[in-house]
């Protein structure tokens, strides 16, 4: 039985039990009983504002409040209740002169500071209007508070990292000019290297006198002969056709056949066009159809037909469920080659270190980089590091090797350091691009708008080489329902072979074109049924417990929660494009809506990410973090998750990035994978190291955890352990303790009708596009984008919406202006991309439907935001106009010229 | 070849270097000053990510001749900064997240910037009209425009 006099409090997160009056002033509680006198008393009578303290984060003056308003509540005190930041911007503005206020100052600055982040000068102001200061004039204690809310904000404490929107750890250095990448590396000595390439899309060719050129330039010459290796790569090893260096046969424009190395001013000052090469040019086939009919030469002898590779999925019989539908719907569309378009060409240097070649580049895929470089050049894989630069985008083509064969060549031979920097005409020439489609597709829907079936059939221009064409081939088949339920499907594709450039990977791998048709055929049978569009898909949706058109059960669905949530934008979107279309004139408003779904990592394959953290004998925590961040966020997301699952604050945390020589092998960027894949490696090695601290400090899981003084401090109620990395022995890595983790995906590899588990994860999304249409001149002006994307859980909730931005602006290119042709649009000026003044206002709604496998539900993000854009933009011009697009991008010509069609 | 003996005013500094007479600006403040925040894009104009300020004008260093930057003041990324502070522009593209990779951050940064030492109080399609000719392919701009915005109030003294 307590004392009845006891009273329970809480001061700074503490408990407190005090014996007093409960109508004791609690300003005279905090000094007289607990002995807390930071808080000062300057006139007992809420005059002065001396003795603020904070009650439940609101500033009372402690002299006007008796203790019993304060029992229950927690309170805020100088003793505790500040942060470090503010204090130490009160000291460095020389905010404090007497300081006899300054206690009362900096609990109601507090306060403020924590009900807004990024107040007003005015708002300061009035914020401390009820502190006096006799001393200062105030201004520097205005100062000092606006000078801690522009400061960086303070990094999420334990157990908070997790959703809050951090800034970018790696930011720092990308806005003040300091950041490395490809190009910015120059090791002294360097040999430039630049690359001879074919200006021709398919010839043989014959090498002149090399040794009389490279004699006469003072240079060296590196051609396939030189490669001791395998002189092919592919990003999945069966299909390996790609020379580094094309022997006697090139097909395609800007591919290499020889590479010159020597000192940079040479080699910048060589003209390349007098490499003795003989041409004998072919006319190659330059569209899949031609590619695939009777008679056509073969670019790869063990691929018929030109074929590269297929993919099906089959479930139920479509064909009988189309006949028996009461709405019916088919579409023809055809997409373009998309360049990625990353500011970043393509640059890196190469070096030896004793005997292991290293190379810096940028990248998406150090462990890729290393195993086929390595590979090309006949070296044991270890003999090889890659050392990822910054890299300033990628996108998917920053997946395949470029440069870092060749680099590694020059290096390895002549033992000196070899760079290369492609120019942006060379990157736009040589590297992959998304895939042109053209594509079949039809659907039925039964009397009450419920989809019957599915026909999909998609041929996809490869290219000449196969890059990341089967994986093209078989994401499609498999997403291209969208996230609806098709309870019988026929979905087929096939990647032809051309001598184009080499599609490959680019954001969302071929469900982006298959969304298109997809997405404008339910567009029709919405219209067919007479059911609203919005409320079509609604109907349509998949729900937690539907089979996928693969039979995959499916838990965790929010394509419901994002259409549901853009009811309301919907409906206000009609509203103003009916209002403004009914003002009449030649330019019309309309709204359109469109879905995606897209499974998160390889498809049916294994693709494990490990983590590994450690401890070091300093007391430094350090994260090895192998998921490379192209600009996504990686390195902020994956720490916040080890952070919280941990249980120690984000700035404890030290990463060491993903060199091959450093951290173990997180995968590829790319499948939108690395939240989810790494993200989970990196949740079970947090909890692994918390386990090993908890079990030596002898602690239940309630214990905290702090890295303090070098030494981790573990604290349990009143209880607190000390451990001192210094005292324990180095484990085999090199740490007092450590941990290291591995996550794959459970998926199964799908049968021969497509059926399996594919994923273990999906994302899902859904956009609302506003568009103004020039009926007489077809021009397209997006007005407003709504996208709402089911995250699962929203690990930084302000990087989330970074992508689910940039994603919009690489669909709206794609829906409008984006055509790449090869020898026409390689540069800059001739191949458009969005800009400014291109792009609308984004409102961005993050659902968080958590998935059962995720980390912490977390699921995939980075392709999903691009998919549902351009489909959405279509079906909004059509809803202004009429048009009804079958080529993208929908250029004003195209535009103008459907519009005719609708109405003649 | 005969080099030419340029003298500039370099992020406030007297900064005397030679150049190859075809050399660009760019290639002058990355290979010669190790100055490799100002970044190359496109080399052709377009991409704005080599953009520095020659006497108060954004301009694309690809399309300048080092020797022609005799007599003039340069301000690159790296003089942005002041003694390890960010300038309000740096620090909202941090607080923003406006930017990704960050390639076309240091062109972005030099170009606001200058946009609000011009215009202290420019409208959003002011801003999106000042950055046209800086072409960034990860966050859709939205987030840059955002950050331009902020740190415009915050010079203003609104925030």
């Amino acid at each position: 039985m307590k004392d009845a006099g006891l009273a329970s409090l809480s001061i700074n997160g503490r408990p407190v039990e005090v014996a007093s009056d409960p109508g004791r002033r609690l300003s005279d509680v905090l000094r007289e009983e607990l002995g807390l006198r930071g808080t000062k008393v300057g006139c007992d009578a809420g005059d002065c504002g001396a003795c603020t303290v904070l009650l439940d984060g609101a500033p009372v003056c402690a002299c006007l409040t008796p203790l019993g308003r304060a029992l229950g509540r927690e309170i805020a005190t100088v003793e505790g209740g500040v942060a470090e930041d503010l204090q130490a911007s009160f000291l460095r503005h020389g905010a404090a002169q007497c300081g006899i206020c300054t206690p009362g100052m900096l609990m109601a600055a507090s306060a403020l500071l924590t009900r807004n982040a990024r107040p007003s000068r005015g708002e300061v102001e009035a914020a401390l209007g009820g502190v006096l200061c006799r001393c200062t004039g105030y201004a520097k204690i205005v100062d000092a508070v606006m000078a801690t809310a522009t400061a960086a904000p303070a990094l999420p404490k334990a157990g908070a990292a997790v959703g809050a929107r951090v800034e970018r750890l790696d930011g720092r250095p990308k806005v003040d000019g300091s950041e490395s990448y490809g190009a910015d590396h120059v090791p002294e000595g360097a040999l430039l290297v630049r690359a001879v390439r074919s200006p021709h899309v398919a010839a043989r060719f014959a090498l002149g006198d090399i040794q009389s050129w490279a004699a006469r330039h003072g240079v060296q010459v590196f051609t396939a002969a030189d490669i001791p290796g395998e002189n092919r790569f592919s990003a999945i090893p069966a299909f390996a056709d790609q020379p580094a260096l094309a022997r006697d046969r090139v097909r395609m424009r800007g591919e290499a056949v020889a590479i010159v190395a020597g000192p940079p001013e040479v080699v910048e000052a060589l003209d390349l066009a007098t490499f003795p090469v003989d041409w004998s040019e072919d006319t190659g086939l330059r569209d899949p159809d031609s590619a695939e009919s009777a008679g056509a030469p073969q670019l790869h002898e063990d691929r018929g037909g030109n074929i590269l590779t297929r993919g099906l999925v089959r479930r139920g019989d479509a064909r009988a469920a189309l006949a028996g539908s009461a709405h019916l719907a088919e579409v023809e569309v055809r997409t373009s080659f998309v360049e990625h378009a990353y500011i970043e060409p393509e640059a890196g240097v190469a070096w030896m270190e004793g005997d292991v070649l290293v190379i810096r580049a940028c990248t998406q895929a150090p462990v890729m980089d290393r195993d086929e470089t390595a590979k090309i050049l006949a070296l044991p894989p270890e003999r090889v590091r890659i050392i990822p630069a910054a890299t300033g985008g990628g996108f998917g083509s920053k997946l395949d090797v470029s440069l870092q064969p060749l680099i590694g060549l020059v290096a390895l031979r002549s033992g000196r350091p070899a760079r290369m920097v492609y120019t942006r005409r060379e990157s736009m020439a040589s590297t992959t691009k998304r895939h042109p489609a053209h594509m079949q597709a039809r659907a039925g829907a039964d009397a009450t708008g419920r989809i019957t079936g599915m026909v999909f059939d998609g041929q996809f221009d490869t290219g000449a080489y196969a890059s990341w064409g089967p994986t093209v081939a078989v994401r499609v088949p498999v997403h291209a329902s969208g996230p609806y339920r098709v309870p019988a499907y026929d979905a087929r594709s096939r990647a032809v072979h051309t001598n184009n450039p080499v599609a490959g990977a680019f954001r969302g791998f071929g469900v982006p074109q298959a969304a298109v048709a997809q997405e404008t055929l339910f567009e029709d049978l919405a219209l067919a049924a007479g059911i609203d569009r919005l409320a079509f898909r609604r109907i349509n949706a998949l729900k937690d417990g539907d089979r996928s058109v693969c039979g995959q059960e499916l838990w965790g669905v929010g394509i419901d929660d994002c259409l549901a949530a853009l009811e309301g934008p919907w409906a206000q979107a009609l509203a103003e494009a009916e209002a403004a279309n009914a003002q009449g004139g030649r330019i019309r408003r309309g709204v359109g809506v469109a879905s995606c779904w897209y499974g998160c990592g390889n498809t049916g394959l294994p693709n494990p990410s490990t983590v590994r953290a450690g401890i070091t004998r300093e007391g430094r925590l350090r994260l090895h973090q192998g998921a490379t961040d192209i600009g996504q966020g990686a390195n902020t997301v994956i720490a916040q998750i080890f952070a919280d699952a941990l249980g120690v604050d984000l700035a404890s945390v030290e990463l060491i990035g993903p060199d091959t020589a450093l951290t173990p092998d997180c995968g590829k960027t790319s499948a939108s994978r690395q939240t989810f894949v790494t993200g989970k490696a990196a949740l079970l090695a947090g909890q692994a190291l918390r386990a090993r601290l908890l079990a030596l400090a002898n602690m239940g899981d309630e214990a905290s955890i702090a890295f303090e003084n070098g030494a981790v401090v573990l604290r349990e109620g009143a209880r607190s352990r000390r451990i001192a990395p210094a005292e324990l022995p180095l484990d085999v890595l090199g740490y007092a303790l450590s941990v290291e983790e591995t996550y794959d995906p459970p998926t199964s590899g799908l049968d021969a009708d497509g059926q399996g588990v594919p994923y273990a994860v999906y994302g899902y999304g859904a956009q609302v596009a506003e568009v103004a249409v020039d009926l007489d001149l077809g021009t397209v002006k997006v007005l407003r984008i709504t996208a709402a994307h089911d995250v699962g859980r929203a690990i930084n909730p302000a990087l989330a919406e970074g992508q689910i931005e940039g994603g919009i602006a690489q669909g709206l290119g794609m829906a409008l202006m984006e055509e790449y042709i090869p020898g026409r649009t390689e540069n800059l000026h001739d191949y458009l991309i969005p800009t400014t003044g291109d792009m609308p206002e984004v409102r961005s709604i993050l659902v968080e439907k958590p998935d059962p496998e995720g980390p912490l539900g977390a699921k995939g993000l980075g392709e999903h935001v691009l998919i549902p854009t351009a489909p959405a933009i279509l079906n909004a011009i059509r809803h202004a106009s009429g048009a009804r697009l079958t080529r993208l991008p929908a250029l004003p010509h195209r535009v103008r010229a459907a519009i005719r069609e609708a109405a003649p | 070849m005969a080099k030419i003996h340029v003298t500039t005013t370099l992020n406030g500094v007297e900064t005397e270097f030679l150049a190859r007479p075809e050399q660009t600006l760019l290639a002058v403040l990355r290979d010669e000053l190790h100055l490799t925040g100002t970044k190359e894009g496109c080399g052709s104009g377009d991409c704005g990510a080599c953009s520095v300020e020659v006497d108060g004008r954004v301009t694309c260093s690809c399309l300048m001749l080092a020797a022609e930057a005799e007599g003039r003041s340069i301000t690159t990324i790296e003089g942005v900064a002041q003694g390890g502070e960010l300038h309000p522009v740096q620090r909202h593209f941090l607080e923003e997240a406006a930017l990704q990779c960050g390639f076309c951050t240091p062109g972005f940064i030099v170009a606001a910037k200058n946009l609000l030492e011009r215009n202290s109080n420019p409208t959003e399609e002011q801003i999106r009209f000042w950055l046209a000719g800086n072409l960034c392919r990860c966050t859709g701009y939205d987030k840059i425009v955002r950050a331009v915005q902020a740190a415009a109030a915050e010079m203003r003294g609104e925030s």
